[in-house]
């Protein structure tokens, strides 16, 4: 019984430390974020485990684990509001070819990455976008302006 | 480039999070729950297991068996189920129940339990393998008999702890203990 508590309370302890520590951390990894996220297992081990290697308590500790994605998939699957808190939602990072300044420190992403990644599209301007989403999962989308998009002139010519 | 002109620029470049329209949201489908068949399967395994382990049946536990006879009570706490590689002490308390002293009693233990277990201690220690005399046992005293042991073979292991004073008969206390893997 001990052990499926235990599972628990670090399952939802480590869920929300995720949540809290952002999104980018998810996508490609820095040494420093690599670090930590190295570390959380193997600070959460000794407690879930304590002295005991059995199969038994690996058994026990691992169905309890799967239950718990199951149940959270389920949750956030069945429940949007639940499913944006766990898995969290986009933020708009550049609109009509301008950066949302705000966006950008709170999810601490350069614009140098933005850039990156709209190289990687083929576009070389900022102009150029309609949006650049951070996705839930650490990832940067651009969606190019559209022809109907680009009548839409932006105040400013300048490159980014 | 001047201050001024910079402080422009970069208004030019970045608007307010208000000013930034969402993305179109995705469109409200009915969410209804559906399974493919094994996941109903594994599910239910899942369920078993930790409801099983809720319930405590994969943790330690501890049983007490008491027995009598001949002016001697034995009472045994031992593991009844364990996990592989746990310690757990087997308690064994000797009373005299008889009116007159006992000179030497002896508690032994079942050797083809013990050897399913591994890092045995016993105190006090054994005077022969598996034996231990305990002396000049007043009437109504009680001694207590301690052997550790460590998990070692899975499954179930029986045995007996006895406890013989002199001509009396003895009296023996069966064990059973189930190892997990």
């Amino acid at each position: 019984m001990e052990t499926v508590l235990r599972v628990a309370f670090f399952y939802f302890f480590i869920l929300l430390g995720m949540r809290a520590i952002g999104k980018r951390e998810f996508s490609q990894l820095s040494p420093f974020e690599m670090v930590t996220l190295l570390l959380i297992p193997e600070l959460a081990q000794q407690a879930l485990v304590r002295q005991d290697f059995s199969a038994t308590n690996a058994v026990v500790a691992l169905s309890t684990l799967f239950l718990l994605v199951f149940l959270t998939s389920l949750a956030a699957y069945r429940m949007p509001k639940v499913g944006a808190a766990i898995e969290g939602e986009p933020t708009v990072l550049v609109y009509n070819g301008r950066f949302v300044q705000r966006s950008l420190a709170l999810e601490r992403v350069s614009p140098d990455e933005i850039y990156s990644e709209m190289r990687k599209s083929g576009l070389e301007r900022v102009e150029q976008l309609k949006w650049a989403l951070l996705e839930a999962d650490g990832k940067i989308s651009v969606i190019p302006l559209a022809p109907e998009d680009k009548q839409i002139k932006p105040r400013s010519e300048t490159v980014g | 480039m001047t201050g001024t002109t910079s402080t422009a620029a970069h208004r030019n470049r970045t608007i307010a999070e208000s000013q930034a329209a969402d993305p179109p949201k995705p469109p409200e489908l009915p969410r209804p729950i559906r399974f493919y068949r094994y996941q109903w399967v594994g599910l239910a395994v899942i369920l078993l297991v930790v409801g099983l382990a809720l319930f405590g049946v994969f943790g330690d536990s501890v049983a007490e068996t008491r027995v009598a006879g001949g002016g001697l009570e034995l009472r045994v706490e031992y593991p009844s189920r364990f996990r592989y590689q746990q310690v757990s002490p087997i308690r064994v308390w000797l009373t005299n129940q008889a009116d007159e002293p006992v000179d030497t009693a002896i508690v032994s233990f079942s050797r083809a339990y013990l050897l399913q277990f591994s890092n045995l201690t016993i105190v006090p220690s054994p005077e022969r393998p598996f034996e231990v005399e305990v002396i000049d046992l007043a009437p109504g005293e009680t001694r207590l008999v301690l052997a550790e042991i460590q998990a070692n073979h899975y499954g179930k292991h029986a045995g007996w702890v006895a406890a013989t004073a002199g001509k009396s008969d003895t009296v023996r206390a069966e064990l059973s203990t189930t190892v997990y893997p």
